[in-house]
């Protein structure tokens, strides 16, 4: 066996066997989702790709294979802190993409060992090309590892192969990748649902923000007055100290850590190391640190400046990316106005036409929009898949995403139209028809704008590609604010050209319908 | 008034500092707009009245969309609806889907 190489015996925990420990961690939880349709399913035979010979590695189990005899079995386990995670050395890399990990947790335990070996493979190769630093330059590093985009740690991956044996956590964690979300992320959405007496979102979110509130007032008044007192304080910086007291601050609050965890430690660590870069070593978990000065020499090597320069670059572009000004909302308009010039009545004709005479022929307009805006975005060659996923499960109010780890890209056809249904339902079915259409147009160029920004930002290095990874490093979630989310400079764009497209697409439907009357 | 609705987003709605700032220049650019999300602060609901409306929406209307949206969400989306309808017709639509 060569090195680096074991069985699934070997990686899973040593006394997995007789579930001791995973017990033990069940009891943690003992509150069952209370309706198991809380949970998503998917039924993956209405899922179109338009390549799916690609895609048989995912071999999506259906429920009956992924539960076996026992029936449904929603329970859930709390995710394991690190250092309760089974000891001794892992042969799993710190690092996988959310595909590789699909080939394991989308495939039955029987096929562990197997998938494991292709998984080891995949994941030498990937070490082999992109973290070989005498093959690759800082600068690409960097790259990659910003547009790698959402790898999993080795926490989850060992989450997730210990989650293997209560089968009611493999669902979890199979519709936790596939919806391209952390566990973490998965169990923060699920959360609610298992609260005691099933407290109203909005009631359990209250109580929680205001007690996070005055935690982080406390710690953050403490830490002024201490720095006060020692004549340190700088109100224009974040210090060190103070990211430090914030971080101890989430890390005793693990379940507003689940959910923010991700961009609340990267933001502040990225803030503090700008602001005090020779002040000392900022302290942070090793995957965030290690994005944090992979994204700084990155910034720096493309700017050719020091750190200190570029903190002051960096805190003036984030302005423009977060706070724009009426200056910033214009640039938006015009750039995504310059992108529609290229767009030729014909091709909009052309995607309207396809929708056939009853004007319900979704996916043949999903794939003529895709040609058109593939061309303008000159992603022809770069392998972006577009899913169309034609089944009735609820997203949740996810329209669609894109993917930047797997260069897939979905949109929520048939769900959309049911938020426009139910959304729209005293008003007549021509109306809602046009409504349906124009939304998933919207909802095609928002996307594909989304990979073009991905890909201009990877190579090119301009101002605007800046903004794209400086953006994308630190993207702004909805659950931070829908508003702050619509505001940042990629969403901007995005849901710019969407609205401008899906009004043209509808125009064009509305035109020929009319003409064949 | 820019002042107390900047305060009120620290204070009310946990924004940082340079955000509150950001927004609330926004929500007080139009006077009507700006005692609206007083009202909505001084009544922690979106209940009172009169509320304002602008093209036929309300905030409470907005936020009857989606009620997981934040009150900067809902009233910003008014400050849009007066400035740039177009801008949030998509939000509206879809009852503030993400996407």
């Amino acid at each position: 066996m060569a090195q680096g190489e074991r069985t699934s015996a070997e990686v899973a925990p040593a006394n997995a066997d007789n579930n001791t420990s995973w017990d033990e961690l069940d009891k943690a939880d003992e509150t069952p989702i209370d309706n198991p349709e809380d949970t998503p399913e998917r039924d993956n035979s209405q899922v179109e790709t338009d390549d799916k010979g690609d895609w048989s590695d995912f071999d999506a189990p259906t429920e009956k294979d992924e539960l076996g005899d026992k029936g449904p079995q929603y329970e859930l386990i709390e995710p394991l802190p690190m250092e309760e995670l089974p000891p001794g050395e892992s042969p799993i890399p710190d690092e996988l993409t959310s595909q590789e990990i699909g080939q394991v947790v989308g495939n039955r335990e029987s096929a562990i060992k197997p998938d494991l070996k292709r998984l080891h493979n995949a994941v030498k190769a990937y070490e082999a090309s992109v973290f070989d630093g005498k093959a690759l330059s800082i600068a690409d590093r960097a790259l990659i590892a910003r547009f790698g985009g959402e790898k999993f740690i080795k926490e989850q991956l060992e989450l997730t192969l210990a989650q293997r044996y209560n089968e009611g956590q493999v669902v979890n964690a199979y519709y936790a990748n596939r919806g391209h979300i952390s566990q973490r992320e998965m169990w923060a959405l699920t959360y609610w649902a298992r609260q005691d007496g099933n407290k109203s979102v909005a009631v359990y979110a209250k109580e929680r923000m205001e007690h996070y509130n005055n935690e982080k007032v406390r710690a953050i008044d403490i830490a002024v007055a201490q720095l006060r007192a020692d004549g340190r304080f700088d109100p224009d910086y974040l210090t060190l100290d103070e990211a430090d007291l914030v971080m101890d601050y989430k890390q005793s609050d693990l379940e507003f850590e689940a959910c923010g965890r991700i961009y609340g430690e990267r933001r502040t660590h990225t803030l503090a190391y700008l602001a005090n870069h020779d002040r000392g070593e900022v302290k942070g978990s090793p995957a965030v640190q290690r994005d944090v000065d992979l994204a700084i020499r990155y910034l720096c090597e493309k700017r050719n400046c020091s750190p200190s320069e570029l903190g002051e670059y960096y805190r003036e572009l984030a302005e423009h990316i977060y706070h724009p000004n009426t200056k910033d909302f214009a640039e938006t308009e015009a750039f995504v106005n310059g992108l529609i010039k290229q767009i030729s009545q014909a091709e909009i004709d052309k995607a309207a036409d396809s929708l056939g005479p009853d004007g319900k022929n979704y996916t043949a307009m999903i794939r003529a929009l895709e040609h058109t805006f593939k061309k303008l975005f000159k992603l022809e060659k770069v392998g972006i898949k577009v899913i169309i996923d034609m089944s009735d499960d609820d997203k949740d109010g996810t329209l669609g995403f894109f993917s930047p780890t797997n260069k897939v890209l979905q949109i929520n056809a048939k769900y959309i139209e049911k938020c426009m249904r139910r959304d729209y339902s005293k008003y007549s079915e021509e109306y809602i028809q046009t409504k349906v259409i124009g939304e998933i147009a919207d909802t095609v160029a928002h996307e594909l704008l989304h990979a073009y920004q991905e890909e201009y930002g990877k190579l090119n290095s301009d101002e605007r590609s800046e903004m794209y990874v400086i953006n994308g490093f630190d993207y702004v979630s909805p659950e931070r604010g829908h508003t702050r989310y619509r505001d940042q400079t990629m969403e901007r764009e995005s849901f710019s050209i969407g609205s401008k497209i899906g009004n043209m697409v509808v125009g064009s439907y509305l035109n020929k319908k009319g003409g064949r009357r | 008034m820019n002042e107390e609705i900047a305060k009120s987003l620290i204070n009310v709605l946990n924004y940082s500092p340079d955000d509150a700032k950001y927004y609330a220049k926004r929500l007080a650019e139009y006077d009507d707009i700006a005692n609206d999300f007083l009202m909505w602060r001084k009544n922690q609901n979106y209940d009172y009245s009169p509320a304002l409306e602008i093209n036929g929406w309300t905030a409470k209307k907005i936020y009857e969309r989606n009620r997981s949206i934040d009150p900067v969400t809902v009233f910003t989306t008014m400050y849009w609806l007066r400035v740039n309808p177009d801008f949030v017709q998509s939000d509206l639509n879809t009852g503030f889907a993400v996407k």
